[in-house]
């Protein structure tokens, strides 16, 4: 599932599932999901961590990091 | 007229459709049940939905969505961009998608029925995602035969296959003569109660509340679900403002001359979901028109219409008269093509 | 190990409160993988740009607006988004009782598990009444600003939230008028039927693996070795010619391995 004729990879290009960080459509199997609430975030958005090894939403880093 | 896809050597690469402004398939290949294969492509069956905002200036033009090199503290072209991860601290691995795509290419283009489940078995702990599946080229007979088969016997294909370099268990489905596909969620995917820690069950139950919890239930009774019950209130309080504020003209921006077609240099686009229920649908009904005779699509009508030499801006002007939805973000012949089928 | 509370709710129904606890359901195994810039694997995040000027707005400085059917653009306040938000509440509202059967596939959107918050005894009851009445409930609740609705449901006898999604977000096919087939061979009908037959199984996910997920951690761990990588191009599988034949000869061929 490489390039696609004009719109470039499809884990750039717009998908079904909707960052609630940025609005931006991609597709989810290009993101990650919030180890904290469980919603999806783009892979634009992610904040990860490297150990222990965790994705998280913008909101919630912030909320952790408090 | 479409040329035929040549299967087996481009592995599984979604090719665009035929014709501006069609839906692209999510994932191309073949279902096989025994020995008999149908080739297939797949559309998403489900939306992100949302009243889509966008970031405006204070004039109204649409602030652009670019990448951003972190550290150069840049913009970047979208073949800058690779996928990696990071192995240690600092050192990163990447992936091409060739290399990905090579790992499993017959699980990337095939679904391989091996068994055939009830579908009343499969909990919807397990449900991911919905599809469904268009014949993509040829004959429909078989897929309408497994459809039909899998409607009857009330049972669901189940099969592994690959898609955006994910495994994903799946179950194919009969319904209404149409085959859909429902992704599953792998058993180690899903925690069990006992990994949440959740209690064992008391040796006495409080009756009296479980009855009147039941009779409750009894009392709410409802036959079908009301698909209004899951009407999206959020995004219809959000209309709400956007409409009151319209009609008092509060706040309100008329974007000046061709705002999209500043929209075809974007790196992230918005997609617009309201043009593309109706292409689905084409997409399906034209799949399934049986033509056997010519042993492929149907082809895109020819555009040798009145439409064929309009301007853009005179298209977008017709496309307005016609209240035709999303037209805003639509190309010259996105919207030549919605003016026809308006017809 | 018990694993954290994403959420405390109350279930009303009738007249009843049980109060509850929501866990997620789903563990992600899936591989995942990060945008970096090609030179530098600098993390790629983005920006927004006045297509004017060509400069980066901080999105905090960004005005938000929403598209009306004309092409018009109202703009939105954040004040005025906030007062949409919907009411925070720890109620969980059952509005209906349906079979299973009545909230078909396409509705599932995320799982989660209900545990107790306090009051075991009330908790057990809503399990058992679940089991009893055989019925699922429909509820709605409001989490971190959003409205959910989900079904109310027992997974191995434990209740369960399982989040549904909303009605402008499932492609209504049942909308869809699909042209009649043509006749379809008694002969090959039944052919078809008996090799599902023939392949006929109970469902259990535990016999199911996702063995990608090595592939492509065996492949990070070559590159991180140095090794190279080389696969051969699987063979085509063609379309079958004639669907009788096709049928017959799987037939013959019995059930292979799964």
């Amino acid at each position: 599932m490489s390039r696609a004729a004009n719109e470039g990879p499809w884990w750039l290009a717009p998908g079904p599932e909707r960052c609630p960080a940025c609005g931006r459509p991609y597709h989810e199997e290009a993101g990650y999901w919030c180890c904290i609430c469980d919603r999806p975030v783009c892979p634009l958005c992610v904040i990860l961590v490297l150990e222990p090894a965790a994705a998280y939403c913008p909101e919630c880093h912030e909320r952790e990091s408090d | 007229m479409p040329e035929p896809r040549r299967r087996g050597d481009d592995a599984a690469e979604p090719e665009p459709r035929p014709g501006p402004g069609a839906p692209r398939a999510f994932w191309s290949g073949t279902i096989a049940f025994g020995l008999v294969s149908i080739p297939v492509d797949l559309f998403v069956a489900t939306r992100s939905g949302g009243l889509p905002l966008h970031q405006v200036t204070a004039a109204g033009t649409r602030l652009r969505r670019r990448y951003f090199c972190s550290k150069e503290e840049r913009m970047l072209d979208p073949d800058e961009i690779e996928r990696g991860r990071e192995v240690e601290p600092g050192r990163f691995i990447t992936v091409s998608d060739e290399e990905l795509d090579a790992l499993a290419p017959e699980k990337s283009r095939e679904i391989d029925l091996r068994r055939f489940v009830p579908e009343a078995q499969i909990d919807p702990l397990f449900y991911e995602r919905a599809y469904f599946l268009v014949p993509s080229q040829g004959p429909t007979k078989a897929y309408r035969l497994l459809a039909r088969t899998l409607q009857e016997t009330g049972r669901a294909g189940i099969a592994t296959f690959v898609m955006r370099g994910k495994e994903y268990l799946v179950a194919i489905l009969g319904a209404g003569g149409v085959l859909r596909a429902q992704t599953l969620r792998f058993a180690d995917e899903v925690r069990r109660p006992a990994d949440i820690g959740l209690p064992r069950p008391p040796e006495q139950i409080d009756e009296r509340c479980s009855r009147a919890l039941r009779k409750a239930l009894e009392q709410l009774a409802a036959d079908d679900l009301d698909r209004g019950l899951l009407a999206d209130r959020d995004r219809q309080r959000l209309s709400a403002l956007v409409e009151d504020k319209r009609s008092h003209g509060a706040d309100l921006i008329r974007p000046d001359g061709d705002d999209d077609d500043a929209g075809e240099d974007t790196d992230l686009d918005e997609t617009d979901d309201s043009g593309e229920v109706v292409d689905l649908m084409a997409a399906l009904k034209q799949g399934l028109e049986d033509d056997e005779a010519s042993g492929g699509p149907a082809p895109a009508a020819p555009a040798a219409d009145d439409l064929a030499g309009e301007s853009k801006s005179r298209l977008y002007e017709r496309a307005r008269d016609l209240d035709i939805a999303g037209r805003s973000r639509m190309s010259k012949d996105e919207l030549a093509d919605a003016i026809r089928q308006h017809r | 190990m018990a694993a954290r509370a994403m959420w405390k709710g109350i279930i009303r129904l009738g007249g009843e409160r049980v109060p509850v606890k929501l866990y997620a359901a789903v563990q992600d195994r899936g591989v995942h993988f990060r945008l970096l810039h090609r030179s530098d694997h600098a993390p790629v995040r983005q920006a927004l740009v006045d297509p004017g000027s060509g400069r980066v707005v901080p999105y905090g400085d960004a005005l938000r607006a929403a598209r009306t059917g004309d092409g018009d653009l109202v703009l939105l306040h954040d004040d005025e988004l906030a007062a949409t938000d919907p009411e925070p509440s720890r109620d969980i509202r059952v509005l209906c009782a349906l079979s299973p059967a009545a909230v078909d596939h396409r509705w599932y959107l995320r799982p989660y598990y209900l545990g107790p918050d306090g009051a075991p005894g009330r908790y057990f009851a809503l399990a058992d009444a679940l089991a009893r009445s055989g019925q699922i409930g429909l509820a709605r609740w409001v989490m971190r600003k959003k409205t959910y609705v989900g079904a109310l449901r027992l997974h191995a006898g434990y209740p369960m939230l399982m989040a549904l999604r909303n009605a402008d977000q499932v492609v209504p096919l049942e909308d869809l008028d699909v042209p009649p087939p043509p006749r379809l061979d008694a002969r090959e009908l039944d052919m078809a039927r008996q090799l599902v037959d023939m392949l006929a199984e109970d469902f259990d996910p535990r016999d199911y693996h996702d063995s990608h997920r090595e592939r492509i951690e065996d492949l990070i761990e070559t590159k991180r070795r140095g090794g190279r990588v080389r696969h051969a191009p699987a063979p085509p599988r063609k379309p079958a010619e004639d669907l009788a034949r096709a049928l017959e000869a799987s037939l013959k061929r019995g059930r292979p391995d799964a």
